[in-house]
């Protein structure tokens, strides 16, 4: 008996399992139910506006109207792709190592996994979107309708089959850590610069450089011709009749299918005639490395912070994005060069991030630490010195960097500016630190294994959503007398000296910190044991 | 029983037990904890005397675990005393862990740290100077054989090896009292041999070992003491001897636990059904 409806049946008992654990999971799927909805309402609404508008079209609108399809498509399932790679791995359920003991044969276990994948929420949701494509072409005819219902099947299952085989190429090749954390350092990167695209593009950086309709229409022309966007130009090649294009492109698609699921294949021959034979060869230091510099319980707390850092790539991955940002700034607002600080203000901003879940980074090893006795003022202290051990060099190299560019050196207003936006950075850094240090002990939410950090413990979608944005916006608010200072300083003359935001921001900086550490630590030691329990029941997600 | 019955039994109970023994290792009193109404400890009570090899034996859920957790500092509970080497562990908790050696689990360790970083990491915790934590450590990496594994990451080491430096990391500040979950599970022979013998000396130095196993065999050889936990309630405690009665102690837990009988039939646990059953007929 196939596999398959045991498989979708568990993928979904599961998911209404964790939905229903809580009632926060409850609000974050009835959100992404509605959102879900919004987008197969929109889907359609838009196809059926198109549709009515296609007879009347004339050949030249709807080559046009095609090549934007191919591109969206194309778009979609590099996108599909990239965010998979990225934040929901193989969704850690539906790996096939989940299914090694059951001698279910790699085929049935394959149509099983594409199965559950095509049937799951977001699944679904592309599918029920892309099936709009019918509602286009509904007017051209039942033969035109018909292949649109193919080519939207098409489209959805070779997003699916092309972004599995990704996903199985790299659990089957990217075996060493190190290179499993390079690739999820680079997949986070592109993606970001991806979210910073519009801005670039709206900055003016592809001034000069002619994007012309024709020039898209080729590029269409030739994305048509790869299984990244062929599905879509099934229908209009019905329509004007190019039977041979229709066929060829009909067959690249199933190709792509039946080689995305050889590919499936191979993988699990291979993972399960290599299984640990790919044992790694750890590098560890001689001696105590950096915990042979600790003179206290404190001091080797932060030194093993700093070893973890080193290779947690949930956590190192902030650092290059840093870099991101600031040079993503750098370009979008080359005109303005005091505009340059909004690099380091918000890279310092967003830094603090992960310092505000910093337990669940540790998980359950954290019971070591309680179970010797520390207290919370020693933990606190110890995530302080360590992280701006790394963050302060950072950040003010970076001022360094944007001061230089910003072309205040040269003295006068723009440079006492440039040092008032140094210290709101320095000052957002520790303030952001020490609002990190009371979510920390207070608010916890799951995150991924630190060797899978491709993989989504079920359910943290909505805390990580909501979660950082709350710590950001406490950030801010918290910030909000150096705010006042610096308007009150830089709008009016003479009233207030132009360098005060500078001590203000500092000062606020140092208060919030300091005060952060306090409560933090006060949380830390009564909530001791609501955090191991919270960490204990964490931990069985990332399994 | 609703909760309010199980709350006022439990009220009974906690107003006749005698005060806290200060003389004993460990001495627990009508200790409580509920999880959503449901007690995972019953108003427990129990004494530990020093220099005991003491094991605690129950079947699964029986609330071992829990009680453990909340005798070293590790969960508040509901209700009850707990007191460690005369000292009363929640009215100052730190003081208390740090007279306590918690073995912890394989997943409870910084497994990143090489071992010899571990052990070293684990003493400064309990505020050694680290020259002494190091002196410490290498003593112990010699006495549990991983002198050799001491520059190894932990997450490298083999399961074994890993229960052997997790065990190390709850002596290295010479503790008075080990706790110890299923100390020689996944350990081969050879080692364990070796930990028995560790543990034993220690014992003859006065220390205090608790250790909560399934395997009866290994706790009606190596302890002195046991206590059988079911329903978070102690059916029977004392030394080995004593809990046993004349019987064998594993029948003796079966005996007071409960829960064996008569094995089902079950029918079609013959091998019939399987494919190449089906592929023969």
């Amino acid at each position: 008996m196939s596999a398959a409806p045991t498989i979708i049946a568990m993928r979904w008992s599961i998911t209404w399992g964790t939905t229903k654990r809580s009632s926060w999971q409850m609000v974050g799927a009835i959100i992404s139910l509605l959102m879900a909805i919004g987008i197969c309402l929109a889907s359609w609404q838009g196809a059926l506006t198109l549709g009515s508008w296609l007879p009347t079209a004339g050949p030249g609108d709807r080559q046009r109207m095609g090549a934007i399809l191919v591109l969206f498509l194309v778009g979609l399932t590099l996108g599909v792709i990239l965010i998979q790679l990225a934040f929901l791995g193989q969704g850690s359920n539906l790996s096939p190592s989940r299914f090694v003991l059951y001698g279910i044969p790699d085929s049935q276990l394959q149509v099983g996994l594409y199965l559950a994948g095509l049937t799951g929420p977001a699944g679904l949701t592309g599918l029920v979107c892309f099936l709009a494509l019918t509602a286009i072409y509904a007017r051209m005819g039942v033969g035109a309708a018909i292949v649109a219902l193919i080519a939207a099947l098409l489209a959805v299952l070779v997003m699916l089959a092309l972004s599995r085989a990704v996903l199985d190429l790299v659990g089957t090749l990217v075996v060493s850590k190190r290179t499993r954390s390079g690739l999820y350092l680079l997949v986070t990167m592109v993606i970001m610069l991806l979210c910073m695209l519009p801005s670039l593009l709206d900055s003016g950086i592809m001034d000069g450089i002619a994007v012309d309709t024709e020039s898209l229409k080729s590029l269409a022309d030739t994305l048509a011709w790869t299984p990244l966007g062929a599905a879509v130009r099934l229908p209009e090649d019905f329509i004007s009749g190019s039977w041979w294009a229709l066929v060829g492109r009909l067959c690249m698609e199933l190709a792509t299918l039946a080689l995305c699921f050889l590919i499936g294949m191979l993988c699990l021959r291979h993972d399960r005639l290599h299984a640990g034979a790919s044992a790694e060869r750890s590098v560890a230091p001689k001696g105590l490395g950096m915990l042979g510099r600790s003179r206290d319980a404190v001091d080797a707390m932060a030194a093993r912070l700093l070893i973890y850092l080193r290779q947690d790539p949930r956590r190192l991955v902030s650092y290059p994005l840093l870099l991101v940002v600031v040079i993503l700034y750098a370009v979008i607002f080359r005109q303005m060069p005091m505009m340059l600080w909004l690099g380091p203000v918000v890279g310092a901003w967003v830094l603090e991030v992960p310092e505000g879940n910093a337990l669940a980074y540790d998980g359950l090893a954290l019971r070591m630490e309680i179970a010797a006795g520390v207290k919370g003022r020693e933990d606190r202290l110890s995530r302080v010195r360590s992280h701006l051990s790394v963050a302060m060099p950072c950040i003010l190299l970076l001022g360094l960097v944007t001061l230089a560019l910003s072309g205040a050196m040269k003295g006068g207003r723009d440079l006492v500016i440039s040092l008032n936006m140094l210290a709101v950075t320095v000052g957002l850094l520790l303030s952001g630190l020490g609002v990190a240090q009371v979510f920390s002990a207070l608010l916890i939410y799951p995150v991924p294994s630190m060797d899978q950090p491709f993989a989504s413990p079920q359910g943290r979608a909505v805390a990580q959503g909501f979660l950082p944005l709350l710590q950001l916006l406490a950030s801010l608010v918290i910030m909000l007398p150096t705010f006042l200072v610096a308007l009150l300083a830089m709008t009016t003359v003479g009233i207030l000296p132009l360098w005060l935001p500078m001590p203000v921001a500092l000062a606020n900086g140092l208060i919030v910190l300091a005060v952060g550490v306090a409560i933090g630590s006060r949380i830390f030691d009564r909530r001791q044991s609501a955090i191991l329990l919270t960490l204990d029941r964490y931990a069985s997600l990332q399994s | 029983m609703s909760d309010e019955a199980q709350a006022t039994s439990m009220t009974a109970q906690t107003a006749a037990v005698p005060p806290p023994d200060p003389q004993a290792a460990v001495s627990i009193r009508a200790l409580v904890k509920c999880y959503q109404g449901r007690p995972a400890v019953n108003a427990l009570s129990l004494d530990i005397p020093r220099g005991s090899f003491y094991g605690i034996v129950g079947p699964n859920g029986a609330g071992k675990t829990t009680t453990l957790n909340m005798m070293t500092g590790l969960l508040v509970p509901d209700s009850g005393n707990v007191m460690i080497l005369g000292r009363d562990v929640w009215s100052d908790v730190d003081t208390a862990k740090r007279v306590i050696g918690v073995m912890p689990q394989a997943d409870q360790i910084f497994d990143r740290l090489t071992g010899l970083q571990l052990l070293v990491y684990s003493g400064m915790l309990r505020r050694m100077p680290r020259s002494e934590a190091l002196g410490r450590a290498r003593d112990l990496l010699e006495a549990f054989d991983l002198t050799d594994a001491g520059g190894k990451r932990v997450c490298d080491y083999s399961s074994g090896m890993t229960k052997k430096i997790c065990l190390a990391t709850a002596m290295i500040h010479s503790p008075r009292l080990l706790v110890l979950d299923e100390p020689f599970e996944s350990v081969d022979p050879v080692s364990s041999a070796n930990l028995k013998d560790i543990l034993a000396e220690y014992v003859d130095t006065g220390g205090t070992v608790v250790i909560s196993s399934h395997v009866m065999a290994l706790v009606e050889r190596m302890c002195t003491h046991v206590a059988i936990i079911d329903h978070g309630l102690v059916r029977a405690d004392g030394t080995v001897a004593q809990v046993a009665s004349g019987e064998d102690l594993e029948d003796r837990f079966l005996e007071l636990v409960g829960g064996r009988h008569q094995a089902k039939r079950i029918a079609w646990l013959n091998g019939s059904g399987s494919e190449e059953d089906q592929e023969t007929q």
